[in-house]
């Protein structure tokens, strides 16, 4: 047994379809996976690349002078002596503006994601560990009715280059040489399955439902780089609950996850605790899937009691492309192995050994590329040391309320905290029942008066975004802003 | 509610109203809620109020005095203008704690006299949207005008004016002196002749904001220059004639982190926007009280697009214009900003073979510099 191997296996065509195996994978990795795989090309934009990769550390890589040199048709306005350092300052700027903080703009467009605003910005970066696909697949698939109308709102706006950022890049990619791409099938084929309703999964199809309302959002009141934005930030959203989700699926649990959103007051208080509780009760469900899996994968092996000379056995079969670090993973697992044998069984016991050493030699594993990824499309927010909650403002609220208030509908405040939670599992304090779904997952220590102060601050910030109105006896109700003034 | 200058025609049939629409803290009404609760006829009988030194009886009395009740309407009429929503409720509420202080009727006859059960402060203590709402705008005691604060400080000066008599309190001497400051500062806003003064010392942004919301006549031309002003210095602080058009500033980010450079290829002319102030229909101004909580940057092209700036909003716009980081500043209100971009975007974005554009990096400061791209033959053409 390879455990790399096997976690890839697990991840790709047993859970998910891709592998959540790095912690730094970054939300403009996955639009560019997700675009390039809707758009059915990809393109290589060198100049582009070029002007933006000036420096790597203390190198050149790209000197000014001999990119000047080879293209002085298109920066002829940088060409007299003594504009040197305004051309390096525009590329400094380009960078800025066109590579992701944290850095997803390498050498060359194959490892490259940019902050992408037009199909030739689209590349063939892997880095999204195929979790375009994912987002591909979700969007693509018939439930009946074709395909998500998000796919057309997207490659309109993709197409699109009047925009101020592909406008000032169009001299850096008109040239790019474009490719064709074909989507491969889906590797994980029980994701997608479905039955009579569409998908058998309930998270899918209230994702899909979601994606498809965004659509309507974006077709009637949005669009453009915006739709863009709160897309990819719905996909991220999506991606996270999927990960947790699909884990509660495979355990027949009923209900979603419950993901307790913490608005920020002014001062911390019981939700906050609680809100970093549901966190820990996502990546634990993350890490049950994968034993779950190693566990069937051992019982495939050595049936469903197996001997503890069995298991070592095993242990000692696991390889790895170099001898020492072979020899040190059986170390490890067996090290792992004893000690959870007090508390389990010899079938759970070397699952959990082999998933905390399958963890262990990834990059990032799959817990590290959720909370990677929660933080940087701001559905995490890290507060003090390794402590988390979960968040919703600025773009990321827009997209989720886009996703489930209906154009031309009013919700009351109650009936929108209901399908936010039906929806996606999401919980705000805001009705009776969301201190109870709490304790029902083990969260005990978090007040109804706080829940109330929560709930309260997302009234306000509803009021604030202008998708809550404000009725004289109290009630509050949640629509699409706009309409005729 | 209505926009502009045509007012809607009168219907004939039955109407529903927005009660939500009116504003219970205009004069009438919080006099009158006053004139009521102060008429109780209980009120003599009843211990608490029969020791004239007994707070409540001291509360009730002051709130009795022309000076106190105008004072305590400018202060809620203030507050009128956050974008609270303060119900009829709220206000008998508010006005019951200025009495009781919250008390139960047990509690009421044996509490001990203490400022902190005088209706001066407990106007700034209670819990509620409306006790925000004034926490919001307004506190004499964050109000600094030194040669008050010193006289009150130190209990010389300001001896006349007081409707009563001078509060016999020097906190200079006492270790409480901050609550005994506090206490004095705020019952001279109230109780003393030149205590209004203290209200014109609000911040500057709500001072412009409330001038903006009751500029009864058309605001078009002194505040919409105003505005305008404020929404392209929340992106960048250092335009040429700012106040004559708005700048469609862009960035791409698929995270959290606030966009370090800035791109702009268009803007739209002033002549194509308006101010305008929500007003009730004059047939419907006696029954309903209204006082607006915000006005309608409407681009006058097409009415599905327009900007309501409340308080919040405003309050953001002045912050940025002072120069507060793009990191610091509130997601909601920038996200409000960019949806109103982007719809004025998909209008008025008219790309051209030539296309003149701008590029502002906001972590360095500089000025915006430009650079023209030829579209059609895909070059760079000019700086």
């Amino acid at each position: 047994m390879i455990l790399k191997e096997q976690f890839d296996y697990i991840s790709k065509n047993n859970c998910y379809g891709y592998a959540p195996a790095s912690g730094s994978t970054k939300p403009a990795h996955i639009a560019n996976g997700w675009f390039r795989r809707l758009a059915g090309r990809t393109f290589d934009p060198v100049l582009l690349n070029e002007t933006i990769m000036h420096w790597v550390g203390a190198t050149e890589v790209n000197p000014s002078e001999a990119l000047l040199a080879s293209n002085q048709t298109i920066f002829g306005p940088f060409l007299p002596q003594g504009r040197s350092a305004e051309f390096a300052e525009f590329r400094a700027d380009l960078r800025q503006l066109m590579s992701p903080k944290g850095g997803a703009v390498n050498r060359g467009n194959m490892r490259s994601s940019y902050n992408i605003t037009h199909l030739e910005h689209l590349t063939t970066d892997f880095s999204d560990n195929s979790v375009g696909a994912f987002l591909y697949q979700l969007l693509k698939t018939d439930r009946g009715k074709g395909e998500s109308p998000l796919v057309a709102v997207l490659l309109g706006a993709l197409s699109d280059k009047s925009d101020e950022i592909s406008t000032l890049t169009t001299p850096l990619t008109h040239l790019a040489p474009e490719k064709s791409l074909i989507v491969p099938t889906y590797p994980a084929r029980v994701v997608f399955k479905q039955g009579k309703n569409g998908f058998t999964s309930r998270i899918l199809n209230c994702l899909r439902d979601g994606f498809d309302g965004l659509a309507t959002y974006e077709m009637h009141c949005g669009g453009g780089l915006q739709a863009l934005r709160r897309s990819v930030a719905f996909g991220v959203f999506s991606v996270m609950l999927h990960m947790v989700n699909r884990s509660y699926e495979e355990q027949r649990e009923k209900a979603h996850a419950p993901v307790l959103i913490y608005f920020q007051g002014p001062r911390r208080n019981t939700v906050y605790q609680a809100s970093y509780q549901t966190y820990i009760l996502a990546r634990h469900s993350i890490e049950y899937i994968y034993t779950a899996k190693f566990m069937q994968a051992v019982a495939d092996q050595l049936g469903a009691d197996p001997t503890v000379k069995q298991c070592d056995r095993l242990i000692r079969e696991v390889t790895a492309s170099n001898t020492n670090d072979a020899a040190k993973q059986q170390q490890e697992l067996s090290l792992l192995f004893r000690a959870y044998l007090g508390k389990e069984g010899t079938l759970g016991a070397l699952a959990q050994a082999l998933t905390d050493v399958t963890f262990k030699l990834l990059k990032g594993d799959p817990t590290d590329f959720y909370r990677g990824l929660g933080v940087r499309v701001g559905f995490l927010r890290p507060q003090g040391g390794t402590r988390k909650f979960y968040c919703l403002d600025g773009v990321m609220m827009e997209a989720v309320l886009a996703s489930i208030v209906p154009k031309g509908c009013e919700l009351s405040f109650r009936e929108f905290l209901t399908l936010l939670h039906e929806r996606y599992g999401v919980i705000t304090g805001g009705r009776a029942e969301d201190a109870e779904l709490l304790l029902a997952a083990g969260i005990d220590q978090v007040t109804v008066e706080d829940l109330r102060d929560n709930a309260a601050i997302l009234r306000r910030q509803l009021t604030a975004l202008a998708w809550g109105r404000s009725f004289a006896d109290g009630v509050m109700s949640v629509r699409v802003p706009g309409g005729a003034h | 509610m209505f926009y502009g200058a045509v007012p809607p025609s009168e219907p004939t049939n039955v109407i529903t109203l927005d009660l939500n629409l009116r504003s219970v803290l205009t004069e009438a009404i919080v006099g009158a809620a006053l004139d009521n609760l102060s008429a109780n006829t209980s009120f003599p009988t009843h211990p608490y109020f029969a020791d004239p030194m007994a707070d409540g009886a001291r509360n009730l009395t002051a709130l009795k005095t022309s000076r106190v009740r105008e004072r305590l309407m400018k202060l809620l009429a203030a507050a009128g203008h956050t974008t609270r929503h303060i119900s009829m409720r709220d206000l008998q509420g508010f006005l019951s704690y200025l009495i009781f202080a919250g008390g139960s009727d047990l509690t009421l006859s044996k509490q001990e006299p203490s400022l902190g059960t005088r209706y001066f402060n407990l106007c700034f203590t209670g819990d509620g949207e409306l006790f925000d709402a004034i926490r919001e705008i307004f506190d004499p005691v964050q109000i600094t005008v030194p040669c008050i604060d010193e006289a009150l400080w130190e209990n010389e000066g300001i001896t006349d004016g007081w409707i009563f008599s001078r509060p016999l309190l020097t906190p200079d001497h006492f270790d409480d002196a901050w609550d005994l400051f506090r206490a004095v500062k705020r019952e001279y806003y109230f109780e003393h002749l030149d205590g209004e003064t203290l209200l014109n010392y609000i911040s500057k942004s709500d001072a412009v904001f409330q001038q903006l919301v009751n500029s009864n006549a058309s605001p078009q031309d002194e505040h919409l220059t105003e505005v305008l002003k404020a929404i392209n210095r929340f992106y960048c602080q250092s335009m040429q004639d700012e106040q004559e058009f708005l700048r469609l500033w862009s960035a791409q980010e698929y995270d959290t982190y606030t966009p370090p450079v800035l791109v702009s290829c268009y803007r739209v002319e002033r002549s194509k926007f308006a101010l305008e102030v929500p007003r009730v229909a004059p047939w419907l101004e006696a029954a309903l009280a209204f006082k607006p909580g915000h006005v309608l940057l409407r681009y006058k092209e097409n009415i599905q697009i327009g900007l309501e700036i409340d308080r919040g909003l405003w309050r953001a716009l002045m912050l940025a214009a002072q120069g507060i980081p793009l990191g610091l500043r509130s997601p909601q209100y920038t996200q409000l900003l960019q949806s109103f971009t982007t719809k004025l975007h998909k209008v008025e974005a008219r790309p051209k073979d030539l296309q003149m554009t701008y590029v502002l990096n906001v972590s360095k400061s500089r000025l915006p510099y430009e650079i023209t791209v030829d579209r059609s033959n895909a070059r760079y053409v000019g700086r």
